[in-house]
């Protein structure tokens, strides 16, 4: 719960009165690697504190081909989000990598809960705004950068990626195939 | 109804009067010229939008020295520059009027001043956050899993009339597709006589 906490005080302090209310939303779980947290078809209702592991979440939509929509490793938020806003189901699986520790809660129950207390409502506000910046990066990422570009993105920002997933998993958020990675690796490697 | 409560409303349905009033306050109405540039590219911004008519885009010119356009927006949408924003840094994305076009300016700090002090206010941003969220992820998605054609039928879908409403060359480049390509698309869904 340390770096939950951690987390909290750095996007915006909440008075004890919250932390309390809070408290009794939240439970912490630890989960096997492979485990489905979240799955298609179904309407998404919790939220998740990835403490410890690394997770993703992917979408099978044209032809099996599957796209990662997110690599997550220590210390960040993770949902299918657009199910939880939409109250839709979900078109992601959500899916522990490694052994994941979590911080969890009900969606809605927490919604309701920041939209009664106004610092939890400012965290919040923070959180969805670096979700935000977060995309807008990532958009921009995929319109101007090529695939070598991305890789070496990824790299700088989750330096033990290598070693944490597979080549495949790491192709598939980058949208290239394996084949396509491991050329671009390759020619990295040369110069 | 008024364009402005509408728009509110919309968003977050249990919206206080009390509340719309102080933020009428901090909203001015302004007209601006189709080319008309909202803010200064790589300047820190202070203001953001609500575009109640016409059509605008969100730009920003990539390395290889193209446009990309990553938003075409119409009526009843928030435009402006909300990373540089939140950030307090330059702005990366440049905002710009296509047609003529009617807009509501707003100061951010004054928002974020109310979303702060008003709890239905912060409800508000909250809510319109979200809806920002959804539909980013949405676009990136489409990036990597839709095709040219699959991208141009959405966003005619978003924006009825968009063909007749803003050249090819931008509607290419929002599709991140070359014009030529945008043509062939087109040229293929026309119905065969």
């Amino acid at each position: 719960m340390k770096g939950f906490i951690e987390r909290i005080n750095n996007t915006h302090p909440i008075s004890e009165n919250s932390w309390n209310e809070l408290q009794k939303l939240v439970k912490v779980k630890t989960y096997p690697p492979k485990y489905k947290l979240e799955e298609p078809g179904k309407v998404s209702e919790k939220a998740y504190y990835l403490l410890k592991g690394v997770m993703r979440t992917y979408s099978t939509i044209i032809k099996g081909k599957k796209v990662n929509n997110g690599l997550y490793t220590d210390n960040r938020y993770v949902a299918e989000f657009i199910s939880l806003i939409l109250k839709k189901p979900s078109v992601s699986t959500l899916e522990t990598l490694t052994t994941c520790t979590l911080v969890e809660a009900n969606y809605n129950d927490f919604v309701k809960l920041t939209d009664t207390h106004s610092d939890l409502n400012i965290w919040h506000r923070k959180n969805l705004e670096s979700f935000y910046i977060t995309l807008q990066k990532q958009d921009l990422s995929l319109a101007n950068l090529n695939a070598t570009e991305r890789y070496l993105n990824l790299i700088k920002e989750e330096p033990k990626i290598e070693t944490l997933i597979t080549q495949k998993n790491i192709a598939a958020h980058l949208g290239i195939s394996q084949v396509q990675l491991s050329r671009i690796k390759k020619k990295l490697y040369r110069s | 109804m008024d364009e402005f409560k509408q728009f509110i409303l919309g968003i977050s349905p249990q919206f206080s009067l009390t509340s719309l009033e102080q933020l009428r306050k901090i909203t001015v109405l302004k007209k601006h010229k189709a080319k008309d540039n909202l803010y200064k590219f790589g300047e820190i911004p202070s203001k953001f939008y609500i575009l109640i008519s016409g059509i605008a885009k969100s730009y920003t010119i990539l390395d290889n020295g193209n446009q990309y356009i990553n938003r075409l927006h119409h009526k009843g949408e928030v435009m402006g520059p909300l990373t540089a924003l939140i950030e307090n840094s330059g702005a990366n994305f440049g905002t710009e009027c296509i047609t003529d076009c009617d807009l509501l300016e707003c100061t951010y700090q004054d928002f974020i001043h109310l979303s702060e002090s008003d709890l239905n206010c912060g409800i508000l941003h909250r809510k319109y956050l979200e809806i920002l969220y959804v539909s980013y992820t949405q676009r990136i998605k489409e990036f990597l899993s839709l095709t040219g054609v699959e991208r141009y039928l959405k966003l005619r879908g978003r924006i009825p009339g968009i063909d007749t409403l803003v050249n090819q060359k931008l509607i290419a480049s929002h599709l991140a597709i070359t014009p030529i390509q945008l043509s062939r698309i087109r040229n293929k869904l026309k119905p065969k006589v």
